[in-house]
Protein backbone atom coordinates (compact mmCIF):
# COMPACT_ATOMS: atom_id res chain seq x y z
CA UNK A 1 0.00 0.00 0.00
CA UNK A 2 2.96 2.54 0.60
CA UNK A 3 4.28 1.95 -2.09
CA UNK A 4 0.74 2.76 -3.96
CA UNK A 5 0.90 6.10 -2.35
CA UNK A 6 4.37 6.63 -3.42
CA UNK A 7 2.97 5.89 -6.95
CA UNK A 8 0.35 8.31 -6.56
CA UNK A 9 2.06 10.82 -4.95
CA UNK A 10 5.06 11.29 -7.84
CA UNK A 11 2.11 11.30 -10.56
CA UNK A 12 0.07 13.52 -9.18
CA UNK A 13 2.33 16.44 -7.31
CA UNK A 14 4.72 17.80 -9.87
CA UNK A 15 7.33 19.32 -7.24
CA UNK A 16 7.25 15.46 -5.95
CA UNK A 17 10.77 15.12 -8.00
CA UNK A 18 13.35 12.87 -5.95
CA UNK A 19 16.78 13.68 -7.02
CA UNK A 20 18.21 10.64 -5.02
CA UNK A 21 16.41 7.70 -5.59
CA UNK A 22 18.89 5.50 -3.77
CA UNK A 23 17.97 7.17 -0.77
CA UNK A 24 14.74 7.20 -0.71
CA UNK A 25 14.19 3.41 -1.49
CA UNK A 26 16.27 2.88 1.43
CA UNK A 27 14.39 5.08 3.65
CA UNK A 28 11.24 3.60 2.11
CA UNK A 29 12.14 0.11 2.49
CA UNK A 30 14.26 0.56 6.11
CA UNK A 31 10.78 2.70 7.51
CA UNK A 32 8.56 0.33 6.29
CA UNK A 33 10.05 -2.63 8.32
CA UNK A 34 10.40 -0.32 11.35
CA UNK A 35 6.67 0.67 11.11
CA UNK A 36 5.91 -3.21 10.73
CA UNK A 37 7.81 -4.12 13.75
CA UNK A 38 6.71 -1.69 15.96
CA UNK A 39 3.18 -1.85 14.84
CA UNK A 40 2.72 -5.66 15.47
CA UNK A 41 4.26 -5.50 18.66
CA UNK A 42 2.16 -3.33 20.01
CA UNK A 43 -0.86 -4.45 18.30
CA UNK A 44 -0.44 -8.05 20.08
CA UNK A 45 -0.06 -5.90 23.83
CA UNK A 46 -3.23 -4.63 22.95
CA UNK A 47 -4.78 -7.76 21.55
CA UNK A 48 -3.80 -9.31 24.85
CA UNK A 49 -5.26 -6.15 27.03
CA UNK A 50 -8.68 -5.50 25.83
CA UNK A 51 -11.01 -6.66 23.47
CA UNK A 52 -11.34 -2.90 22.12
CA UNK A 53 -8.94 -1.68 19.43
CA UNK A 54 -8.97 2.10 20.78
CA UNK A 55 -6.29 2.06 22.61
CA UNK A 56 -4.03 1.05 20.11
CA UNK A 57 -3.50 4.48 18.20
CA UNK A 58 -2.80 5.56 21.51
CA UNK A 59 0.03 3.12 22.56
CA UNK A 60 1.66 3.16 18.99
CA UNK A 61 1.96 7.36 17.81
CA UNK A 62 4.21 8.02 20.31
CA UNK A 63 6.45 4.61 19.70
CA UNK A 64 6.04 5.10 15.82
CA UNK A 65 7.04 9.08 16.65
CA UNK A 66 10.96 8.69 16.57
CA UNK A 67 10.75 6.65 13.34
CA UNK A 68 7.71 8.97 11.26
CA UNK A 69 10.04 11.96 12.26
CA UNK A 70 13.68 10.56 11.02
CA UNK A 71 11.51 9.28 7.89
CA UNK A 72 10.02 12.79 6.86
CA UNK A 73 13.52 14.07 7.33
CA UNK A 74 15.08 11.61 5.19
CA UNK A 75 12.73 12.27 2.20
CA UNK A 76 13.01 15.99 2.20
CA UNK A 77 16.58 15.13 1.96
CA UNK A 78 15.70 12.72 -0.80
CA UNK A 79 13.97 15.32 -2.44
CA UNK A 80 16.69 18.26 -1.96
CA UNK A 81 19.50 15.69 -3.59
CA UNK A 82 21.82 15.21 -0.36
CA UNK A 83 24.47 12.99 -0.72
CA UNK A 84 24.46 9.61 1.27
CA UNK A 85 27.60 11.27 3.39
CA UNK A 86 25.29 14.22 4.52
CA UNK A 87 22.59 12.34 5.35
CA UNK A 88 24.09 9.16 6.95
CA UNK A 89 23.53 10.22 10.39
CA UNK A 90 19.87 9.67 9.61
CA UNK A 91 20.19 6.87 8.20
CA UNK A 92 22.28 5.04 10.97
CA UNK A 93 19.23 5.97 13.24
CA UNK A 94 16.85 4.22 10.84
CA UNK A 95 19.01 1.28 11.10
CA UNK A 96 19.25 1.68 14.78
CA UNK A 97 15.70 2.15 15.43
CA UNK A 98 14.87 -1.52 13.29
CA UNK A 99 17.44 -3.18 15.06
CA UNK A 100 16.39 -2.54 18.73
CA UNK A 101 12.75 -2.89 17.75
CA UNK A 102 13.43 -6.32 16.09
CA UNK A 103 15.48 -7.32 19.50
CA UNK A 104 12.97 -6.25 21.60
CA UNK A 105 10.47 -7.87 19.60
CA UNK A 106 12.57 -11.37 19.88
CA UNK A 107 12.42 -10.77 23.81
CA UNK A 108 9.49 -9.86 24.46
CA UNK A 109 6.99 -11.50 22.39
CA UNK A 110 6.67 -14.66 24.57
CA UNK A 111 6.31 -12.66 27.59
CA UNK A 112 3.06 -11.29 26.11
CA UNK A 113 1.76 -13.64 24.28
CA UNK A 114 2.13 -17.09 26.63
CA UNK A 115 -0.93 -16.49 29.73
CA UNK B 1 16.88 10.62 59.55
CA UNK B 2 20.71 12.29 59.42
CA UNK B 3 20.30 12.07 55.52
CA UNK B 4 17.14 13.69 55.28
CA UNK B 5 18.03 16.49 57.36
CA UNK B 6 21.19 16.49 54.86
CA UNK B 7 19.01 16.22 52.04
CA UNK B 8 16.56 19.39 53.03
CA UNK B 9 20.31 21.44 53.69
CA UNK B 10 21.51 20.73 50.65
CA UNK B 11 18.22 21.37 48.72
CA UNK B 12 17.91 24.92 50.27
CA UNK B 13 21.38 25.48 49.38
CA UNK B 14 21.49 24.37 45.84
CA UNK B 15 17.87 26.56 45.66
CA UNK B 16 18.54 29.68 46.99
CA UNK B 17 22.42 29.63 45.57
CA UNK B 18 20.66 29.10 42.24
CA UNK B 19 18.10 32.05 42.91
CA UNK B 20 19.62 34.61 44.39
CA UNK B 21 23.69 34.22 43.11
CA UNK B 22 24.31 37.21 41.11
CA UNK B 23 25.12 37.39 37.20
CA UNK B 24 28.22 39.53 36.75
CA UNK B 25 30.09 39.80 34.15
CA UNK B 26 33.51 39.57 35.72
CA UNK B 27 32.86 37.90 38.93
CA UNK B 28 34.94 38.68 41.68
CA UNK B 29 33.90 37.23 44.64
CA UNK B 30 33.43 33.48 45.25
CA UNK B 31 29.05 33.85 45.34
CA UNK B 32 28.64 35.47 41.91
CA UNK B 33 28.82 33.72 38.57
CA UNK B 34 30.01 34.62 35.59
CA UNK B 35 27.57 35.40 31.84
CA UNK B 36 27.22 32.73 29.71
CA UNK B 37 27.35 33.56 26.16
CA UNK B 38 23.87 34.44 24.68
CA UNK B 39 21.76 33.55 28.05
CA UNK B 40 22.14 36.47 30.25
CA UNK B 41 20.44 36.55 33.69
CA UNK B 42 17.99 33.65 32.90
CA UNK B 43 20.61 30.83 32.57
CA UNK B 44 19.92 30.23 36.65
CA UNK B 45 17.57 28.28 35.54
CA UNK B 46 19.77 25.78 34.82
CA UNK B 47 20.40 24.52 38.06
CA UNK B 48 16.33 23.12 38.09
CA UNK B 49 15.69 22.35 34.25
CA UNK B 50 18.74 20.18 33.57
CA UNK B 51 18.33 17.96 37.11
CA UNK B 52 14.29 17.54 36.35
CA UNK B 53 15.11 16.27 32.79
CA UNK B 54 18.21 14.02 34.25
CA UNK B 55 15.76 12.52 37.02
CA UNK B 56 13.46 11.86 34.43
CA UNK B 57 15.43 9.62 32.75
CA UNK B 58 16.80 7.87 35.63
CA UNK B 59 13.46 7.63 36.87
CA UNK B 60 12.07 5.69 33.33
CA UNK B 61 15.41 3.72 33.77
CA UNK B 62 14.65 2.43 37.16
CA UNK B 63 10.96 1.74 35.98
CA UNK B 64 12.37 -0.46 33.77
CA UNK B 65 14.80 -2.19 36.00
CA UNK B 66 12.18 -3.55 37.95
CA UNK B 67 9.77 -4.30 34.98
CA UNK B 68 12.90 -6.81 33.63
CA UNK B 69 12.75 -7.88 36.90
CA UNK B 70 9.09 -8.44 37.42
CA UNK B 71 9.41 -10.37 34.22
CA UNK B 72 12.01 -12.48 35.61
CA UNK B 73 10.43 -13.17 39.35
CA UNK B 74 6.51 -12.72 39.02
CA UNK B 75 6.68 -10.78 42.15
CA UNK B 76 4.21 -8.27 42.49
CA UNK B 77 6.15 -6.12 44.14
CA UNK B 78 8.65 -5.46 41.58
CA UNK B 79 5.27 -4.23 39.58
CA UNK B 80 4.34 -1.71 42.23
CA UNK B 81 8.21 -0.34 41.96
CA UNK B 82 8.44 0.25 38.43
CA UNK B 83 4.64 1.45 38.57
CA UNK B 84 5.98 4.35 41.47
CA UNK B 85 8.82 4.79 39.14
CA UNK B 86 6.93 5.46 35.89
CA UNK B 87 4.81 8.26 38.15
CA UNK B 88 7.54 9.72 39.16
CA UNK B 89 9.07 9.75 35.85
CA UNK B 90 6.29 11.35 34.76
CA UNK B 91 5.91 14.00 37.35
CA UNK B 92 9.42 15.05 36.57
CA UNK B 93 8.90 14.99 32.79
CA UNK B 94 5.66 17.64 33.33
CA UNK B 95 7.99 19.61 35.37
CA UNK B 96 11.27 19.48 32.67
CA UNK B 97 8.62 20.63 29.88
CA UNK B 98 6.66 22.77 31.98
CA UNK B 99 10.86 25.13 33.04
CA UNK B 100 11.99 24.52 29.59
CA UNK B 101 9.01 26.31 28.19
CA UNK B 102 9.83 28.93 30.54
CA UNK B 103 13.26 29.33 29.89
CA UNK B 104 11.86 29.36 26.18
CA UNK B 105 10.09 32.49 26.79
CA UNK B 106 12.66 34.45 28.13
CA UNK B 107 15.69 32.98 25.53
CA UNK B 108 13.98 32.52 22.45
CA UNK B 109 10.50 34.25 22.99
CA UNK B 110 8.17 32.20 22.65
CA UNK B 111 6.56 29.29 25.72
CA UNK B 112 6.61 26.15 22.47
CA UNK B 113 8.14 26.57 19.11
CA UNK B 114 8.69 22.92 18.46
CA UNK B 115 11.93 22.71 18.56
CA UNK B 116 13.18 19.65 18.16
CA UNK B 117 14.21 18.79 22.15
CA UNK B 118 10.76 20.64 22.89
CA UNK B 119 8.76 17.98 20.85
CA UNK B 120 10.60 14.98 21.91
CA UNK B 121 9.49 15.68 25.54
CA UNK B 122 6.35 15.80 24.45
CA UNK B 123 6.07 12.50 22.54
CA UNK B 124 7.83 11.18 25.94
CA UNK B 125 4.79 12.85 27.73
CA UNK B 126 2.73 10.44 24.91
CA UNK B 127 4.66 7.43 25.61
CA UNK B 128 4.29 7.45 29.42
CA UNK B 129 1.10 8.90 29.32
CA UNK B 130 -0.15 5.46 27.24
CA UNK B 131 1.74 3.80 29.42
CA UNK B 132 -0.91 4.78 32.18
CA UNK B 133 -3.83 4.48 29.76
CA UNK B 134 -2.63 0.73 29.31
CA UNK B 135 -2.52 0.42 32.92
CA UNK B 136 -6.16 1.52 33.84
CA UNK B 137 -7.69 -0.68 30.56
CA UNK B 138 -6.65 -4.25 31.93
CA UNK B 139 -8.30 -5.00 35.23
CA UNK B 140 -6.89 -8.48 36.17
CA UNK B 141 -3.26 -7.82 38.21
CA UNK B 142 -1.01 -10.21 37.14
CA UNK B 143 -1.89 -9.66 33.08
CA UNK B 144 -1.37 -6.11 33.91
CA UNK B 145 1.64 -6.13 35.60
CA UNK B 146 2.69 -8.30 32.56
CA UNK B 147 1.49 -5.77 30.11
CA UNK B 148 3.05 -2.96 31.57
CA UNK B 149 6.38 -4.32 31.95
CA UNK B 150 6.54 -5.37 28.29
CA UNK B 151 5.51 -1.81 27.78
CA UNK B 152 7.52 -0.26 29.71
CA UNK B 153 10.56 -1.91 28.47
CA UNK B 154 9.30 -1.08 24.45
CA UNK B 155 9.07 2.87 26.09
CA UNK B 156 12.15 3.04 27.45
CA UNK B 157 13.98 1.41 24.28
CA UNK B 158 13.02 4.74 22.42
CA UNK B 159 14.29 7.05 25.23
CA UNK B 160 17.64 7.24 24.43
CA UNK B 161 16.57 8.23 21.04
CA UNK B 162 14.13 10.87 22.34
CA UNK B 163 16.71 12.53 24.65
CA UNK B 164 19.93 11.91 23.47
CA UNK B 165 20.13 11.39 20.06
CA UNK B 166 17.07 13.02 18.06
CA UNK B 167 17.75 16.73 19.51
CA UNK B 168 21.77 16.61 19.15
CA UNK B 169 21.37 15.85 15.22
CA UNK B 170 18.46 18.33 14.05
CA UNK B 171 18.35 21.68 13.90
CA UNK B 172 16.90 23.77 16.12
CA UNK B 173 17.43 26.49 19.01
CA UNK B 174 17.98 23.86 22.22
CA UNK B 175 21.87 24.23 23.00
CA UNK B 176 23.46 21.21 21.55
CA UNK B 177 20.97 20.94 18.74
CA UNK B 178 22.97 20.79 14.97
CA UNK B 179 22.97 24.40 14.69
CA UNK B 180 24.97 24.99 17.90
CA UNK B 181 28.88 25.30 17.15
CA UNK B 182 29.59 23.46 20.58
CA UNK B 183 27.53 20.51 22.92
CA UNK B 184 26.52 23.31 24.88
CA UNK B 185 27.28 24.17 28.41
CA UNK B 186 26.79 21.37 30.16
CA UNK B 187 28.56 18.37 27.88
CA UNK B 188 31.15 20.21 27.43
CA UNK B 189 32.30 21.47 31.15
CA UNK B 190 32.88 25.11 30.09
CA UNK B 191 30.68 26.04 33.05
CA UNK B 192 32.77 28.29 35.30
CA UNK B 193 33.72 26.51 38.37
CA UNK B 194 31.00 28.29 40.65
CA UNK B 195 28.13 27.20 38.64
CA UNK B 196 29.39 23.92 38.09
CA UNK B 197 29.74 23.28 42.15
CA UNK B 198 26.42 24.04 42.32
CA UNK B 199 25.03 22.81 39.10
CA UNK B 200 26.45 19.18 40.50
CA UNK B 201 25.30 19.47 44.18
CA UNK B 202 21.59 20.18 42.23
CA UNK B 203 21.81 16.91 40.60
CA UNK B 204 22.70 14.95 43.28
CA UNK B 205 20.27 16.79 45.64
CA UNK B 206 17.78 16.00 43.26
CA UNK B 207 18.48 12.28 42.74
CA UNK B 208 18.66 11.73 46.37
CA UNK B 209 15.04 13.16 46.47
CA UNK B 210 14.13 11.17 43.78
CA UNK B 211 15.11 8.08 45.48
CA UNK B 212 13.19 9.45 48.34
CA UNK B 213 10.61 10.19 46.84
CA UNK B 214 10.13 6.67 45.18
CA UNK B 215 10.56 4.37 48.78
CA UNK B 216 7.73 6.96 49.92
CA UNK B 217 5.53 5.78 46.93
CA UNK B 218 6.00 2.29 46.38
CA UNK B 219 5.49 1.51 50.44
CA UNK B 220 2.57 3.86 50.76
CA UNK B 221 1.21 1.61 47.34
CA UNK B 222 2.06 -1.49 48.51
CA UNK B 223 0.19 -0.92 51.93
CA UNK B 224 -2.50 0.62 50.12
CA UNK B 225 -2.16 -2.93 48.11
CA UNK B 226 -2.62 -5.14 50.91
CA UNK B 227 -5.27 -2.91 52.61
CA UNK B 228 -7.85 -3.58 49.39
CA UNK B 229 -7.16 -7.38 49.25
CA UNK B 230 -8.03 -7.43 52.83
CA UNK B 231 -11.32 -6.11 52.90
CA UNK B 232 -12.28 -7.41 49.61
Amino acid sequence: MNIVVALLYSALFDAFVLKNLPLFLYAFVLGNIGIAIASTLIASIIAKASSKGTLYPVLSFPILLPLMLTLIDLTKQAMDGTTFETSYIELAVLGCYDVVMIAASFLLFDFIWKD
Amino acid sequence: MIWKIFLFLLISFVSIAGITFPIVATPAHWYEFPLIMGLGENAKIIFFHVPTAWLTVVAFFMSTVYSIKYLRNKDIVDDIKAHTSAQLGMIFCILATVTGAVWAKFAWGSYWSWDPRQTSIFALLLIYGALFALRSAVEVEEKRATLSSVYSIIAFVTVPFFIFIMPRIMRGLHPGSADDTNAGPVVNFKMNGNMLLIFFLSLIGFTILYYWMWYVGYKSMLYKEKLNKQYH
